[in-house]
């Protein structure tokens, strides 16, 4: 809802994301915040961005298929795992640009997914969840055996760097900007594609698909489209990552990732882009905090040990992913939404 | 009677006392202090072992810094951290550990710290000095991932040719192999014993490479379906739960064929989860690492003067001398470091430089690791190199054989 | 060679049958309240600790901490309901689903943190010589396992579709609102399905793991299982029985001919592509619940 006194009289207007001058400035400079980060902060934070942005990426695409479409999808790290092979192995043999690569890989991860969404036109619910989860051990399977040549087999694959124009992209740094830009773009073109037919049409058969097909929608078509949405952005998240450890291989892409990504999107809010990226925020940021704070508390108190510290950690963040269900299961994004409206009708109370 | 001389003298006394007494910090002040990082599991599937590991390898750490450095003008700080065997909380991890330690060298655990650092290394300058035997995805030339031991394919290879040689006969020794695709790296070890077979045939012969889950839930068929094919040792390089299941299989098949095993899935190990050392009776343990035996060996010495003198609290046993291993390879390059370039201005490059000019020898490591001659072939040593095997005997875990020597295994 | 192919398939069988023992965990706890638990296979894991910790760390004899242990773990599946899914009756199915999913994790953590993350040895509760009948070796904790996986789908099948209690945790299944809007509690219904599924999950902790050894990767089963709910569909416990011999079955095969053939793991990512194939056919499972969405 709006501030009281803005009021749209164009349609571009009320169509608009970014209403006010007010939002506008603070956009602005969330993104120059964004832009100056390396400057600022250590090196150990930028990492943590790196690794942030990219599984926000991920992230974005499962809440397009499964918060707005609602298609339970527990492949997403599967996907992500294709476009990641893809980009490594079309870098290394063809040595294509990475402007390319990523694409390429975006495509060939929203192909995998298809066959998926395919399937989703006969298969619901639950089952569909489920579904998803033998994706990822058909994927794990499929890399593993495929011949060593094709995929590297066991021995995971090398990616040489990303370079432009000569200039290698290896530093935390380099890397931070070129996972901001493919980020920048994905998450803007999310906002498209959920204000557009499109998105309303996911919205549809995840309220209702009989109704929505009753109403002239091809909700086959439509959970497909959404899976394939999802993959493609899995698969560029995929290939960026790919780019930023230069060494893939089938266990960084497991069922475990997977799961974690689904409570992302549950602690941020299903159904929002912007809940998901809060969620993934949110969820690593627990867990870097536990990972510094545990050697300090180790080394402080040596009678808890680091085995108990450490193993606390999965308690924890098990505990905060129930927590949230419990007391908010409509996400932090549900929280927020809240807190915003009553900024803005005070005094009323409604 | 003599009072004025001797308190003349007892003030002399006193000043060269005191002197001397300031001189000591002042010797000791002036101290190069570098960073050790070290990567650690403490959540994730390793965690069981980093009490051993870990420690032993911070007393050794501890006592270098006391008996070594201190006369070199040395101090390694060393530090922990929390990887959960995740590569990527290991990328995350590293330049934080990288700007805030500066580390000239850095201690790994495992698959994920290769996969995330190994690309990064090089541009970096930190070598990355591991415990466990090579990988074969990581057997490059000109690396910055260091390995006291060859491929866990290698380690094998020589137990075989040993058993081969026990038994006698020309025949090719028959080898089943017990893997898993729960991770690439079992995948891998597998297709190294599988390149082996194949380029000497005449040394063995696989009858079957039998996958199976981590847990696996009953292999009595699959055993059996390789005592049939006649094999005279089964190879389990995985995990302890598949020693437990193949033993009870054989049981189950009353065969006397025995097992064969590495160091992070050793006789111990299993026997304890098998329900007794004495369980295992009869199988073997290959690794180019000393045996944590009970037998009196410097390593054993070594061990005790760490607990006495240096509150090591970790029990006598392969993860334990695992860790003594890789913190004394590392401090004895470092050392040789010193000897070479000073104690002053050391880097990670120039580590790494000292590792391929010098070797380090067994005495320094006192029998933990055989004699080392790094190159830049192979992130192992290629030629020289050892394997142990040890066995239980009598329900005793007992050393088989020392100093096996490794044949050549092709890179697959 | 006939009579090898026989014992893989009887193995594969029996194989199968585990895995219905412990898909029965996820259909139960499905059955009774709606909810797919997607923390089954840590719920086995966590039966497993508890014998181990009566039987071998308490050395209690066999008789007396095995039962205790299953008596344990009802405590455990009571927790459970109590913390986490007491408050979310009234609230959707999804987001009881989700909260397995933070369980998944939470469990985990609670493993490491009371048992620690060493291998630890099981106990042996069925003796370890297989039967022999002439050529045929059946391990005798998985033939055990069969029997009474066959007994409790019988015996659950039943409950859940004769008897008056049993009928009304199916209406719970149906719809929560429905359900409570008959006055039947939907919250004794979800308390009952989580003892139930943690009595499960322990007893296929003991056939699994019988004489062997014991680590919190052992989680992984719960995933290894899902073919045969899927398969059988999510409401139906008597249809386990026929999944878990077809998937059974067809893994054991595909291990023993396929695999060395392919070198690589076939046989267990067979059943997934399996069962990917009949849901496409038949989309809730062989005897699942086909239900009619109205609009």
């Amino acid at each position: 809802m709006d501030p009281a006194g803005v009021f749209a009289v164009r349609y571009a207007q009320d169509r608009a994301l970014v209403r006010t001058r007010k939002q506008w400035l603070a956009l602005a400079l969330f993104l120059g915040a964004l832009a100056v980060l390396p400057m600022v902060v250590g090196p150990r934070l930028i990492a943590v961005a790196n690794i942030m942005l990219i599984t926000g990426i991920v992230v974005v695409g499962l809440q397009i298929c499964t918060g707005y479409a609602g298609q339970v999808n527990l492949g997403q790290a599967a996907f992500m795992g294709v476009g990641a092979y893809t980009a490594a192995v079309l870098a290394e043999k063809t040595g294509l640009s990475f402007l390319l690569t990523i694409p390429l890989a975006g495509v060939a991860a929203a192909g995998f997914g298809f066959v998926f969404g395919l399937s989703a036109a006969r298969i619901k619910g639950f089952y569909l969840a489920l579904t998803t989860i033998a994706a990822q051990f058909i994927f794990h399977f499929a890399v593993l055996n495929l011949p060593g040549s094709w995929l590297g087999g066991s021995n995971g694959a090398t990616v040489p760097p990303a370079t432009l124009f000569g200039y290698r992209i290896t530093s935390d740094t380099s890397l931070y900007y070129l996972i901001l830009i493919s980020a920048a773009i994905m998450v803007s073109g999310a906002f498209g594609i959920v204000r557009s037919r499109f998105g309303r049409a996911f919205v549809a058969v995840r309220d209702d698909d009989v109704a929505a097909g009753i109403m002239g929608i091809n909700v086959v078509a439509t959970k497909a489209t959404a899976f394939l949405v999802g993959a493609f952005y899995a698969g560029v998240g995929g290939a960026l990552w790919a780019y930023m450890l230069r060494f893939v291989a089938v266990d960084q892409f497991t069922l475990f990732n997977s799961v974690f990504f689904i409570a992302m999107i549950i602690v941020g809010g299903m159904g929002s882009v912007v809940g998901a990226l809060i969620g993934v925020f949110v969820i690593r940021a627990i867990q870097e905090l536990i990972t510094t704070l545990g050697p300090e508390l180790a080394a402080n108190f040596p009678f808890l040990g680091g085995d108990i510290v450490f193993a606390s950690m999965n308690v924890f963040l098990g505990g905060v992913i129930a927590l949230f269900l419990i007391v908010e299961p409509k996400g932090l994004m549900h929280r927020w939404n809240i807190v915003k409206s009553g900024y803005r009708l005070w005094p009323f109370p409604y | 009677m003599s009072h004025p001389r001797t308190s003349g003298l007892a003030a002399l006394a006193a000043a060269a006392g005191l002197a001397s007494a300031l001189a000591v910090p002042g010797a000791a002040l002036a101290q190069t202090t570098y960073g050790v990082a070290l990567l650690s599991d403490y959540s994730g599937p390793y965690a069981d072992i980093m009490p051993m590991l870990g420690k032993s390898r911070e007393a050794v750490l501890d006592w270098w810094n006391a008996e070594v450095g201190a006369k070199l003008g040395v101090k390694l700080n060393y530090k922990n951290f929390d990887t959960r065997y995740d590569a990527a909380q290991t990328a995350s991890l590293w330049p934080g550990i990288k700007s805030e330690m500066k580390p000239i060298v850095v201690l790994g655990l495992g698959g994920p710290d290769v996969a995330a650092l190994g690309q990064r290394l090089p541009d970096d300058g930190v070598p990355l000095f591991m415990s466990t035997a090579g990988y074969g995805y990581a057997w490059k030339p000109d690396s910055w991932i260091i390995n006291p031991r060859p491929t866990y394919a290698h380690e094998h290879a020589a137990a075989f040719k040993w058993l081969k040689a026990q038994r006698g006969g020309s025949q090719p020794l028959k080898v089943g192999i017990i893997s898993s695709e729960a991770s690439p790296a079992y995948v891998d070890i597998a297709r190294g014993i599988e390149r082996y077979a194949k380029d000497n045939p005449t040394e063995i012969q696989i009858v079957e490479t039998v996958f199976t889950e981590v847990q696996p839930t009953d292999l009595t068929t699959q055993v059996r379906r390789l005592v049939r094919g006649g094999v005279e040792v089964i190879t389990i390089q995985t995990n302890t739960a598949a020693v437990v299941a193949t033993k009870r299989a054989l049981q189950a098949l009353n065969s006397k064929v025995p097992v064969i095993t590495s160091s992070h899935n050793g006789l111990p190990a299993s026997g304890k989860a098998a329900g007794g050392l004495n369980q295992m009776e009869g199988d073997y343990e290959a690794y180019g690492m000393g045996i944590a035996s009970e037998e009196d060996t410097p390593a054993r010495r070594f061990y005790e003067k760490l607990k006495a003198d240096y509150k090591l609290a970790a029990p006598w046993n392969v993860l334990t001398l695992m860790g003594m291993s890789q913190g004394l390879y590392t401090v004895r390059v470092v050392e040789h470091a010193i000897k070479k370039h000073g104690a002053q201005n050391l880097t990670g490059a120039k580590v790494r430089e000292t590792l391929y000019a010098e070797p380090v020898t067994t005495e320094e490591t006192f029998g933990t690791l055989p004699t080392l001659k790094f190159a830049k072939e192979a992130p192992f040593p290629i030629e020289g190199l050892k394997v142990n095997v040890a066995t239980i005997k009598g329900g005793n875990y007992v050393t088989a054989a020392t100093n096996v020597d490794t044949p050549t295994v092709n890179k697959w | 060679m006939i009579i090898d192919f026989v014992n893989y398939a009887i193995n594969g069988a029996l194989l199968g049958l585990l895995y219905a023992m412990i898909a029965m965990g996820f259909v139960v706890i499905y059955r009774a309240s709606k909810v797919f638990n997607f923390a089954q296979g840590e719920l086995v894991v966590l039966g497993g600790f508890l014998q181990w910790w009566m039987v071998i760390s308490l050395g209690l004899p066999m008789y007396i901490g095995i039962p205790l242990a299953f008596v344990l773990a009802a405590v455990v599946g009571l927790l459970i309901e109590r913390i986490f899914f007491a408050r979310l009756v009234g609230e959707s199915v999804f987001a009881m689903v989700m909260v397995t999913i933070g369980l998944l994790v939470l469990l985990r953590g609670v493993v490491l943190l009371a048992f620690g993350p060493q291998v630890r040895p099981f106990p042996i509760v069925f003796p370890l010589q297989p039967l022999v009948i002439g050529e045929l070796l059946i391990p005798t904790n998985l033939l055990w396992g069969g029997v009474l996986t066959v007994v409790m789908a019988i015996g659950l099948s039943w409950f859940f579709n004769r008897t008056r209690t049993g009928l009304t945790m199916t209406a719970v299944a149906e719809d929560h609102q429905v359900a409570l809007s008959m006055g039947i509690s939907v919250k004794r219904s979800i308390a009952f399905a989580w003892v139930l599924g943690c009595l499960l999950s322990t007893l296929g902790a003991v056939i699994f793991l019988s004489g062997k050894s014991l680590n919190f990767l052992a989680s992984e089963i719960g995933f290894a299982a899902l073919p045969v709910a899927l398969l059988a569909g999510l409401e139906s416990i008597g249809g386990l029985l026929l999944a878990g011999v077809i998937v059974g079955v067809i893994q054991g095969l595909a291990t023993a001919y396929l695999d060395p053939l392919v070198g690589g793991a076939v046989g267990s990512v067979l059943p997934f592509v399996i069962m990917l194939l009949i849901l496409l056919v038949r989309p809730t499972g062989l005897f699942g619940w086909r239900t009619i969405e109205r609009v």
